[in-house]
């Protein structure tokens, strides 16, 4: 299907190793997927070091790599994340941010996220929710500069970026 | 603080438990009789093992109540039970081999039968009551008293006799202690399949899916791996187990009825209980405890026999809802 998903609560299989995680995830194991396993883990050296461990014992930042690790072991044009960002350190954050960034370069990304520096670091295009429909829309740049629309609709004033 | 200290060493506690319980009969009773009732009591719980952990894993997977699994239980007897009387010769017969073989082919014609019969059962009527356990409870009852009037038309009502193997019969003297062949016989089948279950499960990766399906099964089925089909194939092997654990113990028995997948039915939720769902390692502890429970408290008292399980049960149930091993371990 093409599609990764990535949940809000990460659906790591807790009871699974890191590398049983990964090979669920990879529908088709064979030469070319191995390939693809080897330049998913060079993005995620936790992971390799952590190959045999159970990822519930993984920490909060590590169990996220695991599940976007998870969801671009395939061969993905669409990959669906919901809030990644959600309670990680700041630290990890931007690791989080130049991974997107990297997986923008062969897949289409649509990123659910409150974190507005998080969203506006790797977004091309924002569409702004609010009670279930999509009120302002455009082009990500132009947001970023759009002080009345921030503080309207993600409470963001000058002074807190 | 009881809870605490339960709650951070509540497994090991409970094996210490459960030895300190299993040798504690020794006190009431001699030496060779309390090792015979061990072995009586490990065979019968593999035998329960067998049923147990094909609803542990269908509940835990699948999160469906399979209530038919004792009907299951009772055709794969009888299947085995047909296979013998057309090999009669060899049943008979005095000769290992033989014994063996006929043995063998009646295990694999009653598990490729009756995990057809779940294939059927699975698809026809399970599949669309996924999701209500009332409904799963109802209709697999249902689907019982179907199944059991089907061997009633095909095999006819009356108990019929099982014949054991000529060498599986009889006694072994190890060291002047009397032990049943085939009870050694049953504790070896289900330590093998233990052995199989455990081996697919950890290292295939279909064991892996299916692992991840009890843990989570929408995520599984979210990275685009076709659970259905996951579903019918574990079904049919949780059906194949519980028609090698009928024949075995239709073997034990001596004997092969209609109604026979009833009492072995309650042990297994039982056992599914205790042991926690979704585990068989779980079934496999959980199945010895009945087992030897059931044995020990049959002799020492006879009439509480019946209900020391429900009584273990209901302790777990008090201290550990969620079984000695939960879900995926």
């Amino acid at each position: 299907m093409g599609i990764g998903f990535v949940p809000e609560n990460m659906g790591i299989f807790a009871e699974l190793t890191v590398e049983e995680n990964m090979r669920v995830a990879m529908l088709v194991e064979d030469e070319t997927t191995d390939q693809r396993l080897e330049r998913t883990l060079d993005m995620f050296a936790d992971l390799r070091k952590f190959w045999k461990a159970k990822a519930g014992n993984l920490s909060g930042g590590q169990k996220q790599m695991l599940a976007i690790a998870r969801a671009i072991v395939n061969e993905t044009s669409l990959l669906l994340i919901d809030e990644p960002s959600k309670g990680l350190a700041p630290i990890l954050v931007d690791a989080l941010i130049e991974t997107i960034n990297q997986i923008k370069e062969h897949s289409v990304v649509v990123l659910v996220e409150q974190n507005f520096f998080m969203a506006s670091s790797v977004g091309d295009y924002y569409y702004i929710l609010d009670d279930g429909m999509v009120v302002h829309s455009g082009l990500m740049d132009k947001l970023v500069l759009d002080e009345e629309l921030k503080s309207k609709y993600l409470g963001i004033s000058k002074a807190e970026e | 603080m009881a809870e605490a200290m339960f709650r951070r060493w509540g497994r090991e506690l409970t094996i210490a438990g459960a030895i300190v319980l299993f040798l504690l009969p020794l006190i009431g009773i001699p030496g060779k009789t309390y090792l015979t009732l061990t072995i009586a009591g490990l065979a019968m719980g593999m035998l329960v093992f067998l049923v147990a952990s094909g609803v542990s894993i269908i509940f835990g997977l699948m999160d469906v109540l399979n209530f038919a699994h004792g009907a299951l239980f009772a055709w794969g007897a009888y299947v085995g039970f047909t296979v013998f009387k057309h090999l009669m010769k060899w049943v008979e017969a005095d000769s290992v081999l033989q014994n063996l073989a006929v043995f063998f082919l009646a295990i694999v014609a009653a598990m490729v039968v009756v995990a057809l019969l779940g294939i059927v059962l699975e698809r026809v009527i399970v599949r669309r009551v996924y999701g209500s356990h009332l409904f799963q409870i109802l209709i697999t009852f249902g689907a019982t008293i179907v199944l059991v009037e089907l061997i009633r038309v095909f095999w006819g009502p009356n108990d019929e006799v099982m014949t054991v193997p000529l060498t599986f019969y009889g006694n072994w003297d190890i060291f002047d202690i009397i032990v049943d062949r085939y009870r050694v016989i049953c504790i070896v089948i289900g330590l093998i399949v233990y052995g199989v279950i455990q081996l697919i499960l950890k290292k295939t990766k279909l064991g892996m899916i299916v692992r991840a399906g009890v843990e989570d099964r929408e995520m599984v089925q979210a990275m685009g791996h076709n659970i259905f089909l996951l579903f019918t194939g574990v079904f049919a092997v949780g059906a194949g187990l519980a028609a090698l654990g009928g024949l075995a113990m239709s073997i034990f028995s001596l004997q092969v009825y209609p109604d026979m997948g009833g009492t072995y039915l309650l042990f297994a939720f039982i056992v599914v209980i205790i042991g926690g769902l979704g585990s068989v390692t779980g079934s496999l502890v959980g199945a010895l405890i009945v087992g030897l429970a059931y044995n020990y408290v049959a002799y020492l008292v006879p009439w509480a026999a019946a209900g020391v399980n429900i009584m273990i049960m209901i302790i777990i149930l008090l201290i550990r809802p969620t079984g000695l091993f939960p879900a995926g371990k």
